[in-house]
This record gives structure tokens, sequence and C-alpha cells, in this order.
């Protein structure tokens, strides 16, 4: 029976096909600062640092607006009871000294 | 698989990752790659590896090329276990699946590549014989290799004798006792730990400004950590999830509880499939045993990520290449 001779390697190609296309997707993320943090907040919302992060990458872009915008959501997150106190305290101390820079100088961030 | 075949999947995995060719240094890229300043670290294969590769491009064309040799390593490890048929499969998985991405795409990452490169030469040299010179030879080289290329090498003293159990049945000299990797081994972890400050050190080795490693309980230490590989071996399962920084603070002690028990189901299963199934079984110990320094060493803020992920991958990749071997093997008889 060839279709069941055949059958594992047809799902083998079936399988790397799928593989291929999810890690080109994958691998595209990481292409910038922007792509990854932009994805890292989609799938951890409510985890200070991705949000940090995509502040310094809007920063570096120059979209100082958009960078306020995440810093201050990071600060929000990072009051949720579920982070840990020491993610807590880096968090609202990153956020204080990017926020103050952001807003004062227009540039510059801490991570 | 046909050696056209073999040249497709090699095509293949270089159009997966075609970004990356394009892609910038992002997250840590610039605190390691870019900022290391001395080769003298505990690290010098890696960094070394980064200064030859000063530009994006460089760095992450070198990374693939790493890739694609752990992908050839992996078949061969497939292969040497006795999957003839599941090697192919053992390829695919490994050189296409998004669980590494981070590894590849992620210049900073690099050294888990080395590492696994280093862990594999040495298992493959163990399967050979590891009484003969020439294998003794390339189990010391690999480990050495992986050791300096990240600490997470050290995984290799407990995976070598494991390698060697799993393939232990071969005539081998009187005066050559299973015993003697395993006490060898030991004497190395020993001696390793001795060098770096004793275990209270290495064992609570990572702590920030806010926070020491001694402050967070083994309990609540060990059921984060059993969240994270459950995340993980899931990522592997259902390709989601693959989140650079994932949530796990936020998933409850419940579910935590929940992946410990999944891990102990894992254990469990590896142990009753030696018999009847003793790749898989082998893949499955091997995952636990690359994931049970992550359980031992406390880094706070530093939760199991995709790319520490990477060595114990390579035994789910077995585990499923066993059974794409037996279903070949039914189909074709």
């Amino acid at each position: 029976m060839p279709a069941r001779r055949n059958g594992p390697a047809v799902l083998l190609l079936l399988v790397a096909l799928l593989l291929a296309a999810r890690t080109r997707s994958q691998a595209a993320v990481w292409q910038s600062e922007l792509s990854l943090w932009t994805a890292s907040v989609q799938l951890a919302p409510f985890k200070p640092r991705p949000w940090i992060n995509l502040g310094a990458a809007y920063v570096g872009a120059g979209r100082i607006r958009e960078a306020q915008r995440a810093f201050i959501q990071a600060r929000r997150v990072a009051a949720l009871p579920h982070v840990p106190y020491w993610d807590r305290t880096t968090a609202l101390q990153l956020t204080d000294v990017n926020l103050r820079t952001v807003n004062v100088l227009g540039q510059g961030w801490a991570r | 698989m046909t050696k056209a075949a073999w040249i497709g999947l090699v095509l293949l995995t270089l159009w997966a990752y075609q970004s990356v060719w394009a892609a910038g240094w992002v997250y840590e890229d610039s605190l390691n790659v870019l900022a290391t300043t001395h080769p003298i670290t505990t690290r010098p294969v890696t960094v070394a590896s980064w200064y030859l590769t000063p530009t994006p491009a460089q760095a992450h064309g070198v990374s693939l090329m790493l890739h694609l040799i752990g992908g050839a390593l992996v078949a061969a490890f497939a292969w040497r276990l006795g999957l003839h048929r599941g090697a192919a499969a053992a390829a695919v998985i490994w050189l296409l699946h998004p669980a590494l991405t981070e590894s590849v795409a992620y210049a900073a990452s690099r050294g888990e590549l080395l590492a696994l490169i280093g862990v594999l030469g040495a298992c493959l040299s163990a399967t050979g014989g590891w009484w003969r010179l020439r294998n003794a030879i390339g189990i010391a080289a690999g480990l050495v290799l992986a050791c300096l290329s990240k600490e997470s090498g050290v995984v290799g003293f407990l995976l070598v004798p494991l390698t060697i159990a799993a393939t232990g049945n071969q005539a081998r000299p009187r005066w050559a006792s299973p015993w003697w990797p395993v006490v060898s081994s030991a004497a190395c972890v020993v001696m390793g730990v001795w060098w770096f400050g004793g275990l209270a050190t290495v064992v609570n080795f990572g702590g920030t400004d806010f926070i020491k490693a001694t402050a967070i309980g083994w309990r609540e230490w060990g059921l984060l950590q059993a969240a994270a590989a459950h995340h993980w071996i899931g990522s592997y399962v259902w390709l989601t999830g693959l989140a650079p920084d994932a949530d796990l603070d936020l998933v409850p002690v419940s579910l935590r509880l929940v992946s410990l028990a999944v891990l102990a189901v894992i254990a469990l299963s590896a142990w009753r499939l030696r018999a009847k199934a003793p790749i898989a079984a082998f893949g499955l110990g091997w995952c636990l045993v690359a994931l049970l320094p992550r359980f031992l060493v406390q880094m706070p803020q530093g939760y199991l990520n995709a790319h520490q992920f990477t060595v114990p991958m390579v035994g789910l990749v077995l585990a499923t290449a066993t059974a794409y071997d037996a279903l070949d093997r039914w189909a074709q008889s």
C-alpha cells in the first residue's frame, strides 16, 4: 500500500512546512527592539519589564509620546499584586528614571 | 532521507531564518556582544566568538551556522542511538522548531548553541565506547567546549553518564567498569563546585540590588521553575507562548503544583518506558536531567527561558523522533 508506505514521509514534510512557517514569523519578532517588545507586551501584558523595554525601544525610535505611555503602563503593571517585590522595586526605579529623562530631555533611558 | 532532501531541509531552514540577515542588535546584545571588553570571563569561547562577529549580520550568520551544526549533531546522535529512520525527523524538528528561534536569532544567547555543540559532541563520543582513547578525548574536548561556552554546559557531566548508561550494552574491556564515567563526572562536578566557592555560593548564584537568592525559599523557587519548565515543554508541543520574557509570576500556586505533577509524570513515564521504548525513555530522562541545575541554582528574576531550554529540548526531540521511527517501521512493514 503506497499510501501507508509514504504516509510518514508526507507527515514529516507537512510538519516541516508548518514548523518553518511558524519559525519564520517568530524569527521576524527578533528583528528589532520594537518588534521584539511589541510582541512581548502582547504575550506578557502584566509584567513590567517588557513595558519598560518597549518604552526604551520607542525612545530609540524617537517616538517619545508612545515611550511615555509604555513607561506609565510599566508603573501600573508593577503595582499589581502578583509582581514580586524585587521586580516591583526595580521596575519602579527604572520607570521613574526613564520617565524623568523622557520628560525633561526627550531622550535617553535606563534598563 | 536522500541527499536532495537534506539540501532541501537546509534551504528551508535558511528561508525560515531569512529575517536574521536584516535584524539588528536586540535586548541584551548591547550588554553582552558589544560591551564585553575583555576575553577573560567564565564564557571565553562565546566571548571570543562575539569578538569575531562585530556586526549584527555577521553575528546572526554565525549563530545560524552553529544552529545548522547543532541540527547535524542531533541527527547524528539520534542515528547513533539507533533511530535510523527517526534521525531525519530529529533534524527536521531541531532545525525548524520555533522554540529555538531565541537561541538562533538572539546573538547574546549564542553560548547555548556552543554549549549544545560541546554537550552533543561529548555524548556522541560516549556512544562509541568511552574507554577508547579517541572517544575519551572527544568526551573531554566536548565537555571543555560546553563549560567554556556557558555555565549551563555543566549539564554535560550528567548527560554523558546518562548516555553511557543508555548505550551500555556494548562489549568492553574488563577494567572499563561503567562506574568510571559516573565517578569521574561526579569528581569534576565536586571540583567545579569547590572552585566556584562551595555549594552555598553556587546554589545562591544570582542576586540583584533588591533581592538576595537566599531570600527565596526552596519550595517557592522549585514551583516557579517547574512552572517555567512546564511552559517551555508546552511551547515545544503547541508552538505557542514563545515570549522572550514569559510572565511566570502570574501563574497561580495551584497551576505551579500542576506543573510539578507534569514533570513527575514525565519522570515516571521515562522509568516505565525504559524497557519497552528505551530511546524515548532516554529522551525524557535527558530533558529532566538537563533541567535539574535550573532547580538547584537560584537566580531571582532569572526563571528558565527559551534559550536556556535548548539543551533540555534535545531530549524531547529524541522522544518525538522515536515515535516517528516506530511509525515509519509500521508503515514499511
